[in-house]
């Protein structure tokens, strides 16, 4: 009777039990033969640069004979990443930003310097000193990979609504708020931005730091202090003062990043913050009239010209798993480096590379917007300190929260520096 | 109607079994041979909820930084962290005041709606239908409908733009002074007409006859609500309180990762989302852990201390 | 049900008291409250923003469907349709073949074992699973089944199992024991008296569980968004959602257009088992 009534029991667990693992097979694939590396990007198939990547990686693949499985981690490639050498399934290169997290992945052992394959594959000399010196660890000078992608990050002016305001393009501070003023009386928001999110901070950050030397600057970030550093306080004050005479955009506390383009892109507002990586939205109408130059800054800061940021915004990484194929990983690395590929990014996804270009390979017909940024900007222009490698990654996401604050009306200086210093207390 | 599914198993069943004696014991063991057939299913839940639950307790004493770092057992030393934070006390405060605020309004509200849709009010139909369609609204649906009123030049600050009150105007959900009680709003909006279809469907089946006999004797409305219809439903108004407590407290976290993450600044800041942030955006597994600790322990406590209050008053 | 004789009685009485007339107006305004924002979801996933922004309660100028074509391509709400479907049926598959044989034990065993059973999955239907949720990435991560779906159709299952065996060994106490023993009388054993008898007398209660569940599983967020994450290929509708505001240049139209496509299997499954569908949630109680 027992064992009668028992059996049913353990065939129902035993076929649950199968039908969990039948489940669980249909993941167990991704290849990891002797010809093929396993890849892990965020560009996503549908944006030009992921639908450019698909088709560099399909000719690589045509030329060389190595099979390239590319895994797509969307926003959170860091997490997946990690995740995946959890379950010891990572990748064998990763591609992605060198801030927050993927910062830890050498001392983690998840990841490996490659500072001599640089050298070997003959990369050094052709990379950009800056884009070099961003990837290198300011601990022990070790290179945590390749950057690949680089970026502008300007004020972007539409000209048009400057001329219907019968406003100049305003390089300080006491300009801008004139331009403000006289914008607001046109009836045009002034600058857009995205108060409550990633764009918000880094404006406010490029603001607050008006009176910091860049050393100062990075000082700051990194351990807090906005109160006890007076210099740091005077910019908040600044960013106070800008608010307040109604610089901004309408509820700007309230906006996101995507707020802010569509106001500048139909024409709504002005002015507006944002990297090179939205020149691809722009539509040909708005395209004459975008000029890019730099945040307005105080005559009596530390920065004489305007203000912008630059930096890379992905490269390689290569994982201790890809250690053991990189003969591979050379070969897709030195044909994704060449410069007829480089050129590619260029000309088809106007993506600024951390390469230096070669001129003739770059098509005649340029999009203006990109000749623009790479060749005329940078004379315009001081470059700030770009606060991603300085304020720890784990306290990003919290501090973002606490700039937001700062546009909300009504929040003082002191309010905002104690906000900001909150975030390094525990 | 059926009833809340939890009352059956609280109750002791009748037929306690009859101990002693090897005859005993096999009477027993037949009687339990069926149970085995709830084995996979338990053992299903076992691994899934209770197995992680017990090692939020585990991991609140290890020193967890990222899904992949290692860690070390540290006693308690995350929760010295913890209640030496002040994030974590605004998270705590946040927390109190929402289920001080929501749970009892939810309850009371939905208690007097379900009295009134029992009632069999003029189109009683079409209300029942407007509630239950909001109910089967998903937190992000319902956080993207909110997104869209409340954002700078939505529809709420049209309106009260329309009607002359422009000092009103705000970004509710980037304003400090609103943050948290948009939170709340978005809870009460669907909740309150599904806890009254819960309510109206219990008083149907527990007590039509009776209230109605109350009302022929004229008690007033007001009255045969609370003095008579709340009377025979009070068991299941706890039982509802009770998991209305636990979903607040637990849940908050997705309305407050989908409409404001917390802040601006710290504003909406709440426990059960200081546990996601900590794990995934702040790489401190044992610091979140531990609140994860406070939170479940708040909870059982908070859900004893609902059942006994509203015992007591039967 | 006294429904009908207690209508008839009513309609004898004087209807209208002043308290009576307030609760009218107030009920009505809070259902205005709830019907407005689903009427201006509906009109602005038909509008630009300027229209939604200049007049948002006015009907659609033109009818601009193309913000549903949007929707539907810039979060590849395809994709996102089909892994939902595939977590939600893969679930319902398994807690059916779980939950029956489990409630079946429960309700015909009077022993301790069924007891201690029961009453612990009536306490884990307190605690919402999400409490538990960084165990659960590591329980997931050990599996090997971090960032896939199917680790969502067998945690989900975990979590339906308490609500779905106590319902269903409910219904099966109610079923008399003679019908099981003249059937062991004939010979059959205790599974084929499951399939055989239970099976088709539980049906009412199963359609309850099964759409309690479907309602569920179909609209959970937080953990889908941990656990199957928010790339293409494991994200489910309500992931895929929200990131309509990010990458959408905060287009409302084409945001509420996604919203709506997201509400369709939902509330089809709604209109069609209207009845069954008010039973199911006012029986499980159920919370989004």
């Amino acid at each position: 009777m027992n064992t009668r009534t028992r059996r049913p029991a353990l065939v129902l667990a035993a076929a649950s039990t199968a039908a969990a693992l039948a489940l669980a097979g249909c993941t167990a694939g991704g290849g990891s033969d002797a010809d093929s590396i396993t890849i892990l990007t965020a560009a996503s198939p549908g944006t030009p640069g992921g639908d450019l990547f698909q088709s560099v990686i399909d000719d690589f693949t045509e030329e060389s004979g190595i099979t390239v499985n590319v895994e797509f981690g969307g926003e959170e490639v860091p997490l997946v990443f990690e995740t995946s050498v959890a379950a010891n399934k990572q990748a064998d290169l990763v591609n992605i930003n060198p801030v927050a997290n993927p910062l830890s992945w050498i001392d983690n052992g998840i990841v490996v310097p490659v500072d001599e394959y640089l050298d070997e594959w003959g990369l050094t000399d052709r990379l950009l000193p800056a884009a070099l010196a961003e990837w290198t660890r300011d601990s022990d000078g070790q290179v945590q990979g390749f950057p690949f992608e680089g970026y502008q990050w300007p004020v972007w002016f539409n000209t048009a609504l400057f001329e219907q305001a019968g406003v100049d393009i305003p390089t300080t501070t006491d300009e801008l708020i004139d331009a403000a003023a006289a914008l607001r009386a046109a009836g045009i928001q002034p600058f857009a931005i995205g108060g409550n999110d990633w764009s918000g901070q880094k404006l406010l950050l490029q603001i607050a730091q008006s009176y910091l030397t860049p050393e100062e600057a990075k000082e700051v970030f990194t351990n807090g202090g906005w109160c006890s550093t007076p210099a740091a306080l005077k910019g908040l004050e600044l960013f106070v003062e800008l608010r307040d005479a109604g610089v901004f955009i309408d509820d700007a506390g309230g906006l996101e990043a995507s707020s802010m383009s569509a106001a500048f892109y139909t024409g709504q507002a002005a002015m507006m913050s944002a990297g090179s990586w939205e020149m691809a939205n722009v539509e040909e109408s708005l395209a004459p009239n975008v000029l890019f130059g730099g945040f307005p800054v105080p005559a009596d800061g530390e920065y004489d010209l305007p203000t912008a940021y630059q930096g890379t915004a992905n490269g390689y990484w290569i994982s201790t798993k890809g250690v053991e194929k990189i003969d591979l990983i050379r070969q897709f690395i030195e044909y994704l480096y060449s410069p007829e590929v480089a050129a590619r990014y260029v000309n088809e996804a106007q993506v600024i590379t951390a390469l230096e270009t070669d001129p003739a390979l770059l098509d005649s017909d340029i999009n203006p917007l990109l000749a623009q940024i790479t060749s005329e900007l940078p004379a315009t222009v001081e470059y700030a300190v770009h606060p991603d490698k300085y304020i720890p990654g784990t306290l990003t996401e919290q501090f973002i929260r606490q700039t937001a604050l700062a546009f909300q009306p009504g929040t003082t200086a002191d309010a905002a520096c104690a906000a900001l210093d909150s975030v390094y207390g525990g | 109607m059926t009833s809340l599914p939890t009352s059956p198993a609280v109750l002791p069943s009748p037929g306690a079994r009859p101990g002693g004696g090897a005859r005993a014991r096999l009477h027993s063991r037949r009687r339990n041979a069926a149970a085995l057939y709830a084995l996979p299913a338990f053992a299903w839940f076992v691994i899934f909820l209770v197995g992680p639950l017990a090692s939020v307790f585990v991991m609140s004493m290890q020193n967890g930084t990222t899904l992949i770092a290692k860690s070390e057992f540290v006693g308690l030393r995350n929760f010295e962290r913890v209640f030496a934070d002040p994030l974590f006390w605004k998270a705590m405060s946040n927390t109190a005041l929402q289920l001080v605020i929501v749970v009892p309004i939810m309850v009371v509200l939905g208690f007097m709606l379900g009295y009134y849709l029992f009632l069999k009010p003029p189109f009683a139909g079409a209300l029942r239908i407007i509630f239950f369609t909001s109910s089967l609204l998903s937190a992000s649906t319902k956080a993207m409908i909110f997104y869209s009123l409340l954002s700078p030049n939505g529809l709420v600050n049209q309106l009260l733009s329309a009607v002359g009150l422009d000092a009103l105007t705000t970004s509710w959900l980037a304003n400090s002074a609103t943050a948290l009680p948009v939170i709340m709003i978005v809870d009460l909006w669907a909740g309150i007409g599904f806890l009254a279809i819960l309510f109206s469907a219990q008083l149907t089946s527990v007590s039509g006859d009776i209230i109605e006999a109350s009302r022929i004797d004229g008690c007033g409305h007001w009255r045969s609500m609370w003095h008579v219809a709340f009377g025979m439903v009070q068991g299941f108004v706890g039982v509802i309180a009770m998991l209305q407590f636990l979903w607040t407290l637990f849940l908050s976290a997705t309305n407050v990762l989908l409409l404001t993450k917390g802040g601006p600044g710290t504003s909406s800041q709440t426990l059960s989302f200081l546990i996601y942030t900590k794990a995934f955006e702040q790489s401190d597994i044992g610091y979140s852990q531990a609140v994860g600790v406070v939170l479940f322990v708040t909870g059982i406590l908070g859900a004893i201390l609902i059942r006994s209050v509203l015992r007591s008053r039967t | 049900m006294t429904a009908p004789a207690v209508a008839r009685r009513r309609r004898s009485r004087p209807r209208t008291t002043p308290l009576m007339g307030l609760a009218h107006v107030v009920v009505w305004l809070y259902a205005a409250a709830l019907v407005l924002p689903l009427y201006f979801l509906l009109v602005s996933s038909l509008k630009n923003n300027t229209e939604i922004f200049s007049a948002g309660f006015a009907l659609p100028p033109e009818w601009r469907f193309d913000n549903y074509l949007k929707a539907w391509s810039f979060t590849s709400l395809g994709d996102a349709l089909l892994n939902s479907a595939y977590v939600t049926i893969g679930a319902e598959i398994l807690i059916v073949i779980v939950s029956i044989p489990a409630a079946y034990g429960i309700a015909r065993s009077d022993g301790w074992l069924g007891k201690l059973v029961e009453r612990s999955l009536a306490l884990g239907f307190l605690i919402p699973g999400f409490a538990a949720l960084v165990p659960t990435v590591f329980l997931a991560i050990g599996l090997g089944l971090y960032r896939t779906r199917e680790f969502l159709v067998l945690y989900y299952v975990a979590g339906a199992i308490p609500l779905s065996v106590i319902l269903l060994a409910q219904y099966m106490r109610a079923i008399p024991k003679e019908l099981e023993e003249a059937a062991t009388v004939e010979g059959a054993n205790r599974f084929q008296i499951l399939v055989r008898i239970y099976g088709p007398l539980v049906m009412p209660a199963l359609a309850t569980v099964l759409l309690l569940n479907f309602i569920n599983i179909w609209n959970e967020y937080i953990v889908a968004l941990v656990i199957a994450g928010s790339t293409i290929d494991t994200r489910t509708v309500q992931v895929a959602l929200p990131t309509l505001v990010t990458n959408q240049l905060s287009q409302y139209g084409v945001l509420a257009a996604g919203t709506i496509i997201t509400l369709v299997p939902v509330y089809l499954c709604y209109l069609l088992l209207k009845k069954r569908m008010e039973n199911a949630l006012i029986s499980g109680a159920l919370k989004g």
